[in-house]
């Protein structure tokens, strides 16, 4: 049976859910500084996230993530592996992440809920695809027509699973017809992940059209700023595989949810900042809610149950 | 078939310029008592006399390897390194013997014969194959032995060419020679210098591009001295120092450059040889000091590499009968490296005896060579060899060969940092050949080898799992086998003389285990390994003019990046012409490089120059 809900929206702080921005700031390095891992921790603890770092002692080589505070924009080669080439952190910080990808990434969430952040090409690599260098090509080739690329993919895991769902953003992209329209990202711009759900951690993995037998010439490297996450808070365990849809996605002007679980449910819907702005209670079968008041925007909508709860994005246009 | 046994009077050489004056020949000794170690049997071995070498002396041996032996040369463009593959070996495999003794770099392991002056070598010779058992590691896919030779004729002579071409190109040499008594020497000197500025075309709708940041500036100096105490005594003492600074070309692929690279070294070998009735005895010493130096200042790269290597070798040879030979030999060579890369100096030593047994039956000859080393300690595996060789008739010789052969880890493979592994076990493996020769009255030579080589413990730098460097490890092997043609033809009539020379090779070479990463498949074949190679030569001599066209055509190769890189054909024109006056010889010639103006590529992402001009001048006096 079809049933129509209209919400009762109340501009309601829900006091398990708040926004917290991850900056970096808190490592309190000066320019030029940077943390590659060599302090043995196997990482960086920052407002709930866990960026992994694998330093290897005998080598002094690292991997996964490092924390910066560099600025060389203008010197190219691995000796200058942990500036990014905005010259700073996002909004003129002093301090960003900078990932060495090594098949992939990962930042572990938690109960952290990341949805929005904040990417740039290292020097390193944006120097190399500008310019080429020993190993890697300039993108475009030798007459500037290859259609060349410099994706990152992020993925999600949950439930220990990495899934299927993905955002990509290209951090190069030539593959234009017409050239003045290749570019290389060279400022920090905003990845939206809303699209991922509730996740236990991300996966960032880097792809280049200048590969060969010895893998990706691109020098796989990219930086990261200003991570906005919501924490959940006081919810019990997630469970991904209830059985529910919910359609269309994007919507304007109802979302329905088909819930087919044998139990109640209370659903939650709140903004990109954390804010709650609808709540009602669910039945098992079909059921829609009327969201055309809401503003556009991405939400997250909340089903939680007794035995635990999971959570999907809308977007509302 | 009869080798001799002791010293005797040098021959005539076929050069140009040695017919001048017969009556002051030079009744000089040089002990060839064919040292069965020198010139192993059952092998295919194309040599160089000085003339043929004439018309490269202005070139590095990496130019001519590449235009007229069927080997492999990969080059990184004008004036850039080049490195071979024999028989689809890697370039760690070919082992360069000069006057005795080996000048590959220990700590890559290979050398690059960009750096090797053809004007600097007398006589050469390539090695088809295996020949681990008399040259040590290395010695897999082939082996250079480049010889200097003393003078053969009394008196004194000096001899100077210039050459002048394309793209900035100027080369210099001056060359004296002095024989009394006991007594020669040879004196030489050279520098050249060129921008290599050639362009090259990237597309059809835009400008061809400018090769930049390729300038060579080259020196070298070469001493030889021989005394003859004795009849059957020869001391002899070469010294060797270069200097080579080139820039460092952006790939075509990369827009500017500013690396340079600096090599220079100072090799010096003295050899001792006492002939007997019943064989000889044969001391040497070598000191070779290398440095090399890489700069690239917009990365702030500086890489400074040096090594030591001091050798000391004792051979001596029976000789039983006419038909039994023995050869027994020790060696050992130490080398000391220094590399920021390393953290620390490192040391290797190694130790081997070698003996060597040939023996007579009738119109066959079989030779059973064998070799142990000990390097640092450890056993290298035992090393032996079989070669074989006999006439079927008048005209048809069949050769035959059967060797384990090694190469050790170089010092950057044990040491390197990050990722030198220590633990990385030598390649070895054996291989095979066998081949016809059909010789008719020296106008027609044709000969067909097929081979046969498995090398295991391949060593291949790779990232392994967990790791975020390149490691080398011993994880594949790798099956090469093909088959090699060569044809001569010559044919005199008056003053007039015409020689070919060509050559077809087949050559598979392939991964026999799967690599994941670099990405090998089995079965597939290595990287800058062609299949298919022929190149043929013409030449021309009329009267004092001569000429002389070379054709080389090279197959598609495996690369590195973008996936099969096509075939090229490349040919070059030279004439000259000769005049003698008295004592005095003058020489003009002109080169076409790549005559018809072929587009390629060697070296994927590495540009190499269009049609391109020499032009020079040779002059000797001799008194």
């Amino acid at each position: 049976m079809k049933k129509t809900i209209t919400l009762c929206f109340a501009l309601l702080t829900f006091s398990g859910l708040f926004a917290q921005l991850v900056d970096f700031e808190e490592f309190n390095l000066t320019a030029g500084e940077f943390l590659n891992g060599s302090d043995g921790n196997e990482g960086f603890d920052s407002e709930g996230l866990f960026f992994p770092n694998s330093y290897n002692d005998t080598w002094a080589s690292w991997s996964g993530w490092a924390i910066s505070a560099t600025t060389d924009t203008q010197t190219p080669g691995f000796t200058n592996q942990y500036s990014a080439i905005a010259g700073s952190g996002a909004d003129g910080s002093t301090t960003y992440a900078v990932s060495f990808v090594l098949g992939s990434t990962q930042i572990k969430t938690g109960a952290v809920d990341v949805y929005k952040l904040q990417v740039t090409n290292a020097t390193y690599a944006y120097l190399s695809m500008l310019d080429g260098d020993a190993f890697a090509k300039k993108f475009g080739g030798e007459d500037g027509n290859d259609p060349d690329f410099f994706l990152l993919t992020i993925k999600s895991w949950k439930g220990g699973q990495l899934t299927s769902d993905s955002v990509e953003f290209y951090l190069a992209d030539y593959r234009f017809d017409d050239n003045n329209m290749d570019y290389i990202v060279n400022d920090w711009q905003t990845v939206d992940l809303s699209t991922l759900g509730d996740v236990d951690s991300l996966s960032f993995f880097l792809s280049s059209s200048d590969i060969g037998q010895f893998g990706m010439n691109t020098p796989a490297y990219f930086c990261i700023d200003n991570v906005e996450t919501v924490i959940i808070d006081g919810l019990n365990e997630q469970v991904v595989d209830f059985a529910v849809e919910t359609f269309p996605n994007p919507t304007t002007d109802y979302l329905t949810v088909e819930w087919n679980e044998p139990l109640a449910a209370q659903a939650v819907v709140f903004d990109m900042n954390g804010i709650l702005v609808a709540r009602t209670a669910i039945q098992p079968g079909r059921q829609s809610f009327q969201v055309n008041t809401l503003p556009l925007g991405i939400y997250v909508l909340k089903i939680q149950t007794e035995e635990g709860w999971m959570s999907q994005r809308f977007v509302k246009r | 078939m009869a080798w001799p046994l002791l010293l005797h009077t040098q021959q005539s050489s076929t050069s140009n310029h040695q017919s001048i004056d017969s009556t002051r020949q030079l009744q000089t000794i040089e002990i060839t008592a064919s040292p069965i170690r020198e010139q192993t049997i059952g092998e295919r071995r194309v040599s160089w006399q000085p003339a043929d070498l004439q018309n490269h002396n202005t070139n590095h041996l990496g130019e001519l390897l590449a235009t007229e032996s069927g080997v492999f040369v990969k080059s990184y463009g004008l004036g850039s390194s080049a490195t071979t593959s024999i028989r689809g070996g890697s370039a760690g495999h070919t082992q360069v013997i000069w006057n005795g003794l080996p000048v590959e770099n220990p700590m890559l392991g290979q050398l690059d014969f960009s750096l090797m002056p053809v004007g600097f070598v007398d006589e050469m010779s390539v090695a088809f194959g295996g020949n681990s058992a008399p040259w040590g590691s290395g010695a897999i896919g082939g082996t250079v032995f480049l010889n200097n030779k003393p003078v053969d004729r009394e008196g004194f002579s000096i001899s100077s060419q210039s050459e002048i071409g394309s793209f900035g190109w100027w080369h210099q040499q001056v060359k004296l020679q002095f024989g009394k008594g006991k007594w020669q020497q040879n004196l030489r000197y050279f520098h050249q210098q060129a921008e290599n500025d050639f362009s090259y075309p990237v597309s059809p709708v835009l400008p061809d591009r400018k090769q930049e940041n390729a300038a060579i500036q080259q020196n070298g100096l070469l001493h030889d001295l021989y005394w003859n105490p004795k009849s059957n005594e020869q001391f002899s003492i070469h010294t060797w120092l270069q200097k080579t600074n080139r820039e460092i070309p952006p790939t075509t692929v990369q827009n500017h450059s500013e690396a340079e690279q600096k090599d220079g070294f100072f090799r010096t070998v003295l050899n001792w040889k006492r002939a007997g009735k019943k064989g000889f005895l044969s001391v040497r010493a070598g000191l070779f000091r290398e440095r090399q130096e890489y700069l690239d200042p917009l990365i702030n790269l500086l890489a400074e590499n040096d090594f030591w290597k001091a050798m000391g070798e004792v051979q001596q040879q029976w000789h039983f009968t006419e038909k039994q030979k023995l050869q027994i030999g020790f060696s050992n060579t130490w080398i000391e490296s220094d590399s920021k890369s390393y953290g620390q100096p490192r040391q290797e030593n190694r130790t081997a005896v070698f003996a060597l047994y040939r023996q007579e039956f009738g119109n066959w000859e079989a030779q059973l060579n064998t070799r142990q080393e000990l390097v640092d300690g450890n056993l290298s595996p035992f090393i032996p060899g079989l070669g074989i060789q006999g006439a079927l008739s008048d005209w048809l010789i069949l050769e035959g060969k059967l060797t384990r052969n090694f190469r050790l880890p170089s010092l950057n493979d044990r040491y390197w940092n990050p990722g030198g592994n220590k633990n990385l076990k030598p390649e070895k493996g054996w291989s095979e050949e066998l081949g016809l020769k059909v010789c008719q009255s020296n106008k027609l030579t044709y000969s067909i080898t097929a081979f046969n080589r498995n090398i295991e413990n391949w060593i291949q730098w790779s990232i392994r799992e967990g790791e975020s460097f390149y490691s080398p490890s011993n994880i594949t092997a790798v099956w090469s086998r093909g088959i090699e043609q060569r044809l001569e033809l010559k044919f005199h009539f008056k003053k007039t003389a015409i020689r070919f020379k060509g050559g077809y090779d087949f050559i598979k070479s392939t991964y026999q285990e799967a690599i994941e990463n670099p990405s090998f498949d089995r079965g597939e074949q290595l990287i800058y390994t062609p299949e298919h190679q022929a190149f043929g030569n013409f030449q021309l001599k009329l009267n004092t003019f001569s000429m002389s066209y070379q054709h080389h055509f090279t197959g598609s190769v495996n690369t590195q990046n973008v996936g099969v890189m096509p075939n090229y054909q490349v040919g070059a024109l030279r004439i000259e012409n000769d005049w003698q006056k008295g004592d005095w010889n003058a020489r003009l010639f002109f080169k076409i490089e790549n005559l018809w103006n072929t587009k390629y590529r060697v070296i994927e992402r590495r540009a190499m120059p269009g049609r391109y001009f020499r032009m020079g001048v040779k002059l000797r006096i001799e008194n």
